[in-house]
């Protein structure tokens, strides 16, 4: 017995055809929903993050300035104004400061003693510290400090 | 730039670790981007296997220690299979639309490749720990137990599993650096690597229209990893291991089929991130399922035989976790069932808007379609709809557990964790669609 045949050949051929039509379609959302600048404004990102988040790109660029100045072995903190950017600036410096070791100020907000430890002081932007520390680095974002007195 | 290229080249040499899988008989077929693929697949799995277990032995990680035994065990394994007879595959023909689902894929790849590179699409995942541990790992010769202890690492997740660190750390232990502008731009190579070893499962089932949907799958995909900021992290893996993994088993042999490819990917995606472990068991059920439907002999112990790399991949990682005195498990969102319902109504809402995919919802609306029209096939696609069904049913539960109204981790979250759920949806579809009516009949 012949069965009949219920898709033509044609058929699959008109399905593929709306399968081809679907993926074309999806560039319009595609790229009207896209973060891409218009190719004359494409440049090579200073941070993994520059079109990404702006406020991070900040925090990576004065990390990525401020590592050299904090001898291997040795101890740092983060300090910055904003509790938010104090945290996120520890977590990042995490993966940038692989020869020193991290003391945070704070920790998801809540202040910490570790961070009292700590030789170096990563100071963003303008956030207030004790006075008498060495200043170690005057950076575009901040600056490096050194503990002249260290607690124990 | 030179330790650059060191890295490129040290993250080239996991094709080799895992070289043996593209001699492999049920791979050997394939034409050499699916190879290579697969290749990565297994490569990618063996590093982080032996890499847990080095750090579970307290064996030190050194480029040699690490690349000796995966080269010398791939070897003899791909000399061995490379003897075994197979049967040759005539080159099938080459259908009118496949330059244009070829453009319209590499078009796709091209906006992910630009918008990686242009750091548009970076996750801050990346930044906080995904790149953190594998620098950690890099210098501490090993999985930093002392990093995932510290009260300081809990925004590290120190549960999650280690696949991703420990290939990044590979690259970063042999080029002594850590590339963070250059990873991103390589998470774009994980979906072109699954591009290229669907394209032979697919051909295996549909024929020519398999290119077709290649060209969807592969725009979808490439706007969903760009929109949902998977640049560094473990998404793009997690998509690469759950993809390879569906597509083999949706297009395997009704006759003695091998599992080997799957069970490699499935045991990649519980080591790659919790929601793998979620999909490998959507996944296998889905896949008894559906052979339990076509009474086929041997089923269960089929879907046994499929767990086995999963449950190593598990047993590794837990293994490691015990042993440097880590919490065991996977740290849960609260109580098991002490759910909050009264966030019902606001998940739903947000699950549905944060399914867009950077396509206006396009890109699951057209599968939807299709496999609205093509319902009476839904048997075929079993562990695919298992997948898509159990992995959206497992975020809506997990979002469940939230106190607060879980809008903004919805938001955070679901974008990338949905997209397992996407490329299966979308193969789905397109299984549905062009099967064979005869082939459809017959299961």
């Amino acid at each position: 017995m012949v069965r009949r045949r219920r898709h033509l050949p044609g058929f699959d051929r008109r399905l593929a055809a709306a399968w081809i039509a679907a993926s074309a379609l999806l560039f319009l959302p595609g790229i009207w929903s896209s973060r891409l600048p218009p190719p004359r404004a494409f440049r090579v990102p200073q941070t993994p993050v520059d079109l990404t988040w702006d406020r991070y790109a900040r925090f990576w660029l004065f990390l990525k300035e401020a590592r050299h100045h904090v001898p291997p072995g040795e101890t740092y903190t983060v300090i910055a104004a904003d509790r938010e950017d104090e945290m996120y600036l520890y977590m990042f410096s995490l993966g940038l400061f692989e020869k020193q070791t991290a003391l945070p100020s704070s920790y998801f907000g809540t202040p910490t003693a570790d961070g009292a430890r700590a030789r170096y002081l990563l100071v963003y932007q303008s956030a207030p510290r004790t006075t008498g520390d060495r200043l170690v680095a005057k950076l575009e974002n901040g600056a490096v400090y050194e503990r002249t007195e260290m607690r124990p | 730039m030179k330790e650059d290229v060191v890295y490129l080249l040290a993250q080239g040499a996991i094709v080799l670790f895992g070289s043996a899988a593209a001699f492999h008989p049920s791979v050997r077929r394939f034409p050499w981007p699916a190879r290579l693929a697969a290749a990565l697949a297994a490569g990618s799995v063996l590093l982080a296997l032996e890499a847990t277990l080095y750090s579970t032995l307290h064996v030190a990680w050194s480029v040699g220690a690490l690349a000796a035994p995966l080269l010398l065990v791939s070897g003899l394994l791909a000399f061995a299979w490379s003897r075994r007879e197979i049967e040759a595959e005539l080159e099938p023909p080459r259908p009118l639309f496949r330059s244009i689902a070829l453009v319209l894929s590499s078009l796709g790849f091209l906006y992910l490749l630009a918008s990686l590179a242009l750091s548009a699409s970076t996750s801050v995942d990346y930044l906080l720990f995904w790149g953190v541990k594998a620098v950690r790992f890099a210098e501490a010769r090993g999985i930093d137990a002392a990093f995932l202890r510290s009260g300081y690492s809990y925004h590290a997740v120190p549960d999650y599993p280690p696949l991703v660190p420990i290939l990044q750390a590979w690259g970063a232990l042999a080029s002594g650096k850590m590339p963070w502008r250059l990873n991103p731009i390589l998470s774009a190579v994980w979906a072109i690597a699954a591009a290229a070893i669907l394209v032979p499962l697919l051909r295996r089932k549909l024929g020519p229209p398999a290119w077709v949907v290649l060209a969807f799958w592969s725009v979808a995909v490439s706007f969903s990893l760009a929109y949902s900021y998977s640049g560094g992290n473990a998404e793009a893996p997690l998509l690469f291991f759950e993809t390879v993994a569906v597509a083999c088993l949706l297009t395997e042999s009704e006759v003695n089929p091998s599992r080997l490819l799957a069970g490699v990917a499935l045991c990649g995606a519980v080591l790659t991130k919790v929601e793998g472990t979620a999909a490998a068991v959507a996944l296998i059920a889905g896949t008894l399922l559906r052979d339990g439907a076509r009474r086929r002999s041997g089923a269960f112990a089929g879907a046994l035989k499929l767990a086995i790399g999963p449950a190593l991949g598990l047993a590794a990682w837990f293994s490691y976790q015990k042993s440097a005195g880590l919490s065991v498990g996977y740290r849960p969102h609260g109580e098991l069932l002490r759910l909050y319902p009264i966030h019902s109504g606001s998940i739903a809402r947000n699950m549905l808007y944060y399914l867009n995919s950077g396509t206006l919802w396009l890109s699951w609306a057209v599968p939807i379609l299709f496999l609205i029209w093509f319902a009476r096939r839904w048997r075929l696609v079993l562990p695919a709809l298992a997948l898509v069904l159990g992995l959206i049913g497992f975020l809506a539960f997990d979002y469940l557990h939230d106190k607060d109204d879980p809008a903004v981790r919805i938001g955070w979250t679901l974008p990338r964790a949905s997209q397992s759920a996407l490329s299966a949806l979308v193969l789905a579809a397109g299984l549905a669609a062009f099967t064979k009516r005869e082939e459809s009949e017959v299961s």
